[in-house]
């Protein structure tokens, strides 16, 4: 007689998980959901061995322990312990109580997540459990987590929210556990609800006798319309694990189905790989349902499938007589629709079998072979995978040398422009034709970056993740509505826009959008919209986050910047620079401390993400209607728009984003400290000077200030700095080259570019020029301090 | 993959126990079971079968490809499920077309 092993656990999904490992090792499992159905188990039953949770409800598993040891008919029965729980405290507790022995759950956490994600699903699938609003988001967050332990699971990190993911089980558990909201019909076996319309008599397969008639409509359908729908699965769709015939189950629900499957494209067994999609079916679907509920069937795998659905015929009265004729005329006229007759040789000659198509009488009957959009003939068919996929795979780093190439013919057409208008030979026709060069090099440069561009969807799709998950965390309701996510953006920018976005998103949620009872009382609906969107204009990608929430409260902005010192008291600010005060680092207007804001990384660490992508930000906000946060970013990163400047005699860079303004200081502006350090004073207020030649090494003389140009740059941390140089030359966009891989880092410099003359011009990493100014053992700041 | 243990014989040749869901994975096991036409004819029992997915239809039909057919078999005891996705898919239980696809 096989042992008999008796299971205490309050998780379906941990009794399901130990009833098939156990069970498949040969033993009899008796199962009990907590300590009080295990005593209750245990007047019956003699286990071999006890396993049991501890933490349950009614009775623990230190009490059902005790309990058991108590009764001396299992003095010698041993009882392990199976918990998640690995205290030592707990540990002996169980020990004096009784226990055996003690096993933390070694399940795959994965596993069993997946597992109990799964039930719930499947419980979802048959109809025993009602896809209410709660359940839904419950399952999305759910699949979210799978996402996380999924990835876990595959680097080998350890789970980071192991008791977040024990609740969620707990939470799907009790979404199994819930009773099934009473079918509609007896019992039927799960997945396949009333499959009445097409309802074949096929008692006597496998038998000799003619199977009856297969007639493909049973039963007239309730009112007229007549769909055909021509579906193609592409190798995608199946790839995905959607099935055809899950499809049609859901198709046969709305109406009654005539289906034909085209075989013409399958090839012999040999030449198959199972996995592709070589059939296409036509199916004619009658039901009073419309177009969109039947294209809705569809909705998952449209990308994936050739589909058409087109209305054949209009709706008509059902007992019409004439409806019949027509349709018996229609069904004449079809021989496409002739009845194979293989199976019942006894109806092999009789007149089409009696289909009921309710035609109105008054539109004239579609002609033959209907429309044309619905009919696949072979030579189309073969042709149009080829239509769908018209893509190719490359290496992105072959797109990579492209892009660098093109930007070596931009340089060489500068090259060209400016060794022909030195030599004096730029007439006009030669000025067009470069002219024009410029324009094609200028259009091959933004092909190639269309390359290399993908789309933001799968950024946005992140984004409603997190969307999610801070909705939850604040208690608010939020409808995330995206649009243009199929901009398309250099993959380098799309990789270096999570992060800004993802703040965005979180203060958008936490500050802007207000809890439902407020939006209630300001007459807006609970649930807040946040909208993300993205478009092209004018060069430049435009990414906009925007919600309907409170907008941005000024007075509280102006408050909390007076009391840090950030304004002066007196200061008359416009909403426009108010709004902007919230960019400032360190600035929070949250009371509290919570997860999602409010954590001292302020919108100043997205706005230098921003400037650092070379991109601006801009704030708009109108009091009881919401704020919006739009991004401009450069659509590539390897291309840069910049200030060339004169600097110790050598032309540099200065990144256009960086530049707050510019202007020529008189003499008596500037102001001297200690070794060579400089202060400007302009309104007001004083600036650090940088002498650029000086700081790189280029000049060992300072350069004196009402000979040059200050330029003032915003560098990380809102610090504000002058940097000196000789002159400004020009304004321009460069093409951006690496030194990393020739060079390592070098300090003060981000990249170089090469002129339109061939020489090399390095591009200023402001933020360390900046950072280096202030740290410098002469750097003004530190001057300050000790002359202050 | 196709019990093998638990194989019936029957007269033609042998009776397989087709799996429960006949999904990709089991279109896989399909086309390998009726890959070679120098085996002899086998049975397929259908009778426990929940769902004949396309892809498995696909192998059974080609299977019979009239050009180049492979390991003859025959479909025994299809299971209502079966029979009504066959039906869907638009086939009768012994995969002859219900009807003809409009060209």
């Amino acid at each position: 007689m096989n042992r008999t092993i008796l299971t205490v656990d309050d998780s379906r999904t941990m009794r399901d998980m130990l009833r098939v490992t156990l069970a498949g090792a040969g033993y009899r499992v008796v199962q009990a959901v907590d300590g009080v159905d295990g005593l209750d188990v245990l007047t019956t039953e003699l286990p071999d061995v006890v396993v049991t949770d501890i933490n349950m409800p009614r009775l623990d598993g230190f009490g059902f322990i005790e309990a058991v040891r108590r009764d001396g008919r299992f003095g010698g029965v041993p009882i392990l312990v199976l918990t998640t729980e690995s205290d030592a405290e707990k540990k002996a507790r169980a020990r004096n109580a009784g226990a055996t022995g003690w096993i933390v759950k070694p399940f795959d956490p994965a596993r069993l997540f997946a597992h109990a994600f799964e039930t719930a699903l499947d419980l979802l699938r048959s109809g025993r459990l009602a896809p209410a609003a709660e359940v839904v988001k419950l399952l999305l967050r759910a699949a979210d987590m799978l996402t996380d332990l999924v990835r876990a699971a595959r680097t080998g990190a350890a789970v980071a929210d192991a008791a977040g993911s024990a609740r969620m089980i707990a939470s799907l558990d009790a979404l199994a556990a819930v009773p099934a909201p009473a079918p509609p019909v007896e019992p039927v076996e799960p997945a396949v609800p009333a499959f009445r319309p097409l309802r074949l008599d096929l008692s006597a397969i496998g038998d000799a006798e003619p199977a009856p008639e297969p007639a493909p409509i049973a039963e007239p359908p309730p009112a007229g319309r007549h769909i055909r729908i021509v579906f193609r699965p592409a190798d995608a769709m199946y790839a995905k694990a959607n099935e055809t015939t899950l499809l049609l189950r859901e198709l046969s629900r709305m109406g009654s189905l005539t289906v034909a499957c085209d075989t013409a494209a399958l090839p012999s067994l040999d030449a198959l790989e199972p996995a592709s999609s070589h059939l296409a079916w036509t199916v004619d679907l009658l039901t009073a349902a419309t177009l969109d509920p039947v294209r809705e069937v569809f909705e998952f795998v449209e990308g994936d499938c050739e589909l058409s659905v087109v209305e054949l015929s209009a709706s008509a009265q059902a007992d019409d007589a004439a409806g019949h004729e027509a349709a018996a005329a229609m069904e004449a006229a079809r021989p496409a629709y002739e009845q194979d007759d293989e199976s019942a040789p006894s109806a092999a000659s009789p007149p089409p079998p009696p289909v009921l198509l309710p035609v109105s009488p008054l539109a004239p009957p579609p002609a033959p072979p209907g429309p044309v959009a619905a009919t696949i003939t072979p030579a189309r068919a073969a042709e149009m995978p080829a239509l769908a996929h018209a893509s190719i795979r490359v290496d992105v780093e072959r797109v990579d040398r492209l892009v660098d190439l093109i930007g070596e013919l931009v340089i060489s057409h500068s090259t060209l422009l400016q060794n022909v208008s030195e030599a004096g030979l730029l007439t006009t026709g030669v000025a067009a034709a470069l002219d024009a060069l410029g324009h094609l090099t200028r259009d091959i440069q933004d092909g190639t970056m269309a390359i290399r561009a993908q789309p933001l969807k799968p950024l946005f799709q992140r984004m409603s993740r997190i969307v999610r998950e801070v909705a939850d965390a604040t208690g608010k309701q939020v409808v995330l509505q995206t649009e243009g996510e199929s901009t398309e953006v250099d993959r380098t920018v799309i990789e270096k826009l999570a992060d800004p976005l993802t703040h965005m998103i979180r203060n958008a949620i936490d500050h802007g959008l207000e809890a439902p009872d407020r939006r209630r009382e300001a007459g807006k609906t609970e649930a807040g919209v946040l909208r993300l969107s993205a478009a092209h204009r004018s060069g430049r990608v435009i990414i906009e986050v925007s919600d309907d929430g409170a907008g941005i409260d000024r007075s509280k902005v102006r408050g909390v910047a007076l009391s840090r010192g950030l304004i002066a008291p007196d200061a008359q600010l416009t909403d426009g620079e108010i709004d902007n005060l919230i960019f400032l680092p360190g600035f929070s207007t949250t009371d509290t401390v919570s997860s999602i804001s409010g954590r001292g990384v302020g919108l100043d660490a997205v706005k230098r993400a921003i400037q650092a992508l070379g991109g601006r930000i801009v704030i708009a906000s109108c009091p009881g209607q919401g704020s919006s946060f739009t991004l401009s970013l450069p659509l590539t990163l390897a291309l840069l728009d910049g200030m060339l400047v004169t600097a110790g005699g050598q032309t540099l860079v200065v990144p256009l984003t960086a530049i707050i303004g510019m202007l020529q200081p008189k003499q008596a502006n500037v102001y001297q400290f200690g070794s060579g350090a400089q202060l400007m004073h302009e309104s007001g207020s004083f600036t650090p000077v940088i002498d650029v030649a000086r700081e790189l090494g280029f000049a060992d003389r300072a350069t004196s200030p009402d000979q040059g140009v200050l330029l003032l740059v915003e560098a990380e941390g809102g610090t504000r700095r002058a940097l000196l140089v000789e002159a400004i030359q020009d304004q321009r966009r460069v093409v951006i080259k690496s030194l990393d891989s020739t060079y390592g880092v070098v300090s003060g410099i981000a990249a170089a570019t090469i002129l339109g003359d061939g020489r090399i011009a390095l591009i200023l990493d402001v933020d360390a020029i900046a950072s280096r100014g202030s740290g410098h053992p002469a750097g003004s700041e530190r001057q300050l301090a000790i002359a202050g | 993959m196709v019990q093998q243990r638990a194989k019936r014989v029957r007269n033609p040749g042998r009776t397989e126990p087709a799996k429960q869901r006949l999904d990709a994975a089991a279109a896989a096991v399909l086309a390998q079971t009726l890959g070679s036409s120098a085996e002899p004819p086998i049975e397929l029992d259908a009778s426990c079968v929940e769902l004949l997915g396309a892809q498995a239809l696909q192998v059974l039909l080609a299977a019979r490809h009239p050009a180049r057919p492979a390991r003859p078999f025959s479909i025994v005891d299809p299971s209502d499920a079966f029979v009504r996705d066959a039906a869907l898919l638009g086939f009768g239980h012994d995969l002859v077309p219900l009807t003809t696809a409009a060209r």
